[in-house]
């Protein structure tokens, strides 16, 4: 196609009056058959873009700025919110613990003298008094009884049981559950139920049934079902789920105090022992968040990851995993504030992105080694470059090779630039590793690291050039 | 009252303050997202969304950098937030012409360190002042006062897509100005 024609085309398409569903064919056939003129006309359409928006009139920015004061308001409304019923429950909780510690009056005396002034109260008022008052008192009784309808159901039942237990109290409701009451068989859980085992365990039905939770010896767990999903608190402990899909938006969290663990609907066990956290998934797919640096990892089904780790990475469940004695040695440690100490890249690994796990015998990869597909559990592989600090502002790759690999289905420039760790040459997702569809042949890859904070520009450090050969 | 002063009473939960520091940078806001993004409303809604992230994660703000450049940085996150979704609904939606372009200005996107982005835009300002009259001209009445290309064609003595195909020329003077200015590497979009 002619340069003429393409820019007949091109101009319809920025104007916004290029319809001909084979015009656009054309055009987007001549865009992709000629990379340069793609990236000429890309930046064209990018500075129409600049133009465009620099010359928005004074009244439309007025509009947005008007709009996000609004929006910024609400938002203030709702915190102001959530923070007010924060102080209430806390103040609800204070005064409980004080009535409990508070001798307290037989219930008769006390309901006798509570009548007695509700009688000489009401004697002041008007007839429209009693009236209302009556009203108000019909309407509580429905509440009530709505409210225990709704409540009787339950969020989960108990459906196996073998050993004694306990269910405590509501935390904050104190109706009819009471502080240390055995948990049966068939017993209904409440949103807001603790469960407490002793020496044997529980079995908890969900979701009519489709979801089960199993509490080992010596666990304790809360449940909740909120507005976001339910969850599961698990201060100490074992846990196994088998999680049916949730409803979309509402995942199934469990939280424990160093993680959480967030499912959509699969199989895991999640222990806490020693003060460290341990995610074994057996199957489908969670993901793994540690609190002290909010790393987050998606962890496959026959994988593990446990928040003692320096660097949260899901490993083989059969991999030998030490017990802690000290949870502070266990805690990994504290991201490297930015300083001006030089970067540098240690070396490289290849990763299985199948598994997410380094490849056998790639770890560090040698320079000038000879990468044999046919020898590898999978065709799946990323590179990882390995720093010092663990934490950069940001690292560069620039690849050299015959490389095809695709990047969501789109070919792109042959550099890469990642700002958090891992720092993987086809980037990741949370440690969910990219799989690059390696072509065979000679590769060379320099990766550039940049000291500093996440985000910001960063000081150039040492980079690593490594080469090697890719064979079938 | 300035930037600093500004930054400390919206950290302090104070909207006033806040929306003022939005009317200083929501028009830079707004270019640097023209350069992603091709619907002006939704250059609107992720301006919008770029500021309410920007509220929320003030505490997080550090004033060694200038203020701009953060709100850069969160602009381009929200951006390719955006994009990502708008390419899966433009394929879903058998848009494929708009789903390449998109797709590819994602690719670019998340390629180019932001500062490039930044870079590149204060380039184009400057790039801007030095234009011959004429050109000027006429990208301030296409661009800053929004007549039609067939307005200004019928006020200078000329068809609307010569007038079209003239504002295609100045955008190449911009981008040649622009790349000897900034460096940025061909095919930067």
């Amino acid at each position: 196609m002619n340069r003429e024609r393409v820019e007949e085309l091109w101009l319809g398409y920025v104007h916004g009056t290029l319809h001909d569903a084979g015009d656009r064919l054309e055009l987007l056939n001549a865009l992709q058959s000629d990379p340069a003129l793609c990236e000429e006309l890309l930046l064209d359409r990018a500075l129409d873009g600049i133009l465009r928006e620099s010359g928005r009139s004074a009244s439309e920015a007025g509009e947005l700025e008007r709009e996000i004061a609004a929006a910024l308001r609400a938002e203030k409304d709702r915190s102001q919110f959530v923070e007010h019923v924060r102080l209430r429950i806390k103040r609800d909780l204070t005064a409980s613990e004080a009535d409990l510690a508070r001798p307290q009056p037989s219930l008769r005396a006390s309901r006798r003298a509570s009548l007695r002034a509700r009688v000489r109260r009401m004697g002041q008022g008007s007839r429209v008094g009693w009236v209302l008052a009556a009203a108000a008192a019909i309407f509580l009784v429905a509440l009530a009884g709505l409210y225990r309808m709704a409540d009787e159901k339950g969020l989960a039942q108990v459906v196996r049981l073998d050993a004694p237990a306990t269910a405590s109290v509501r935390p904050f409701l104190q109706r009819d559950r009471v502080a240390g009451e055995t948990v049966h068989l068939g017993m209904s859980v409440r949103s807001g139920d603790r469960i407490e085992t002793l020496g044997g365990s529980v079995d908890l039905a969900l979701d009519r049934g489709r979801t089960l939770l199993k509490a080992g010896p010596s666990t304790s767990f809360g449940i909740l079902q909120t507005e976001e999903g339910k969850r599961i608190s698990l201060p100490a402990g074992m846990l196994t789920a088998e999680v049916s899909p949730q409803p979309d938006g509402k995942p199934l969290v469990v939280a424990t105090p160093d993680a959480t663990a967030q499912v959509i609907g699969t199989r895991f066990t999640v222990t806490v022992r020693d003060g460290f956290t341990r995610l074994d998934v057996h199957e489908g797919q969670v993901l793994f968040t540690r609190f002290s640096d909010q790393a987050a990892i998606r962890v496959a089904a026959g994988l593990c990851a446990q928040t003692r780790d320096a660097r949260l990475a899901a490993r083989s469940q059969s991999a030998p995993i030490a017990t802690v004695v000290n949870r502070i040695e266990a805690m990994p440690a504290p991201r490297k504030e930015p300083s001006s100490e030089v970067a540098r890249v240690v070396s490289f690994t290849l990763i299985d992105t199948d598994t997410d796990l380094p490849m056998p015998g790639f770890d560090p990869l040698p320079d000038g080694a000879t990468v044999k597909l046919s020898a590898l559990p999978t065709r799946n592989i990323n590179l990882r470059a390995n720093t010092e600090p663990e934490q950069l502002a940001r690292i560069h790759f620039v690849v050299r090779g015959p490389v095809d690999y695709r990047f969501w289905n789109e070919p792109i420039p042959n550099e890469n630039t990642e700002a958090e760790p891992p720092y993987a040459l086809l980037g990741d997702d949370h440690g969910d590793y990219a799989p690059w569809k390696v072509v065979p042949g000679a590769h060379t890859v320099t990766a550039v690291p940049f000291a500093g904070k996440k985000g910001a520009p960063g000081k150039a450090g040492q980079a690593l050039t490594i080469r090697f050969t890719v064979e079938e | 009252m300035d930037e600093k002063e500004l930054v400390n009473k919206a950290r302090a939960g104070d909207v006033d303050a806040f929306s003022e520091l939005v009317r200083l940078h929501q028009s830079r806001v707004r270019a640097f997202l023209g350069r992603f993004i091709f619907s002006r409303e939704a250059v609107d809604d992720v301006a919008q969304e770029t500021f309410l992230a920007a509220f929320r994660a003030l505490q997080t703000y550090d004033e060694r950098w200038a203020l701009r450049s953060w709100l850069f940085g969160i602009a381009r996150n929200q951006a390719l937030i955006f994009l990502r979704k708008e390419c899966v609904r433009l394929r879903r939606e058998n848009e494929d012409l708009e789903a390449a372009m998109t797709e590819w200005c994602v690719a670019k996107a998340e390629d180019r360190p932001v500062e490039q982005d930044a870079g590149f835009l204060a380039a184009l300002e400057q790039c801007i002042q030095s234009l011959p009259e004429q050109s000027a001209r006429v990208v301030r009445s296409f661009y800053y006062e929004s007549q039609a290309a067939g307005q200004i064609g019928a006020k200078l003595g000329r068809s609307e897509n010569a007038v079209r195909l003239w504002l295609f020329r100045i955008r190449q003077q911009l981008r040649d100005c622009v790349e000897a200015r900034a460096g940025v590497p061909e095919g930067g979009a």
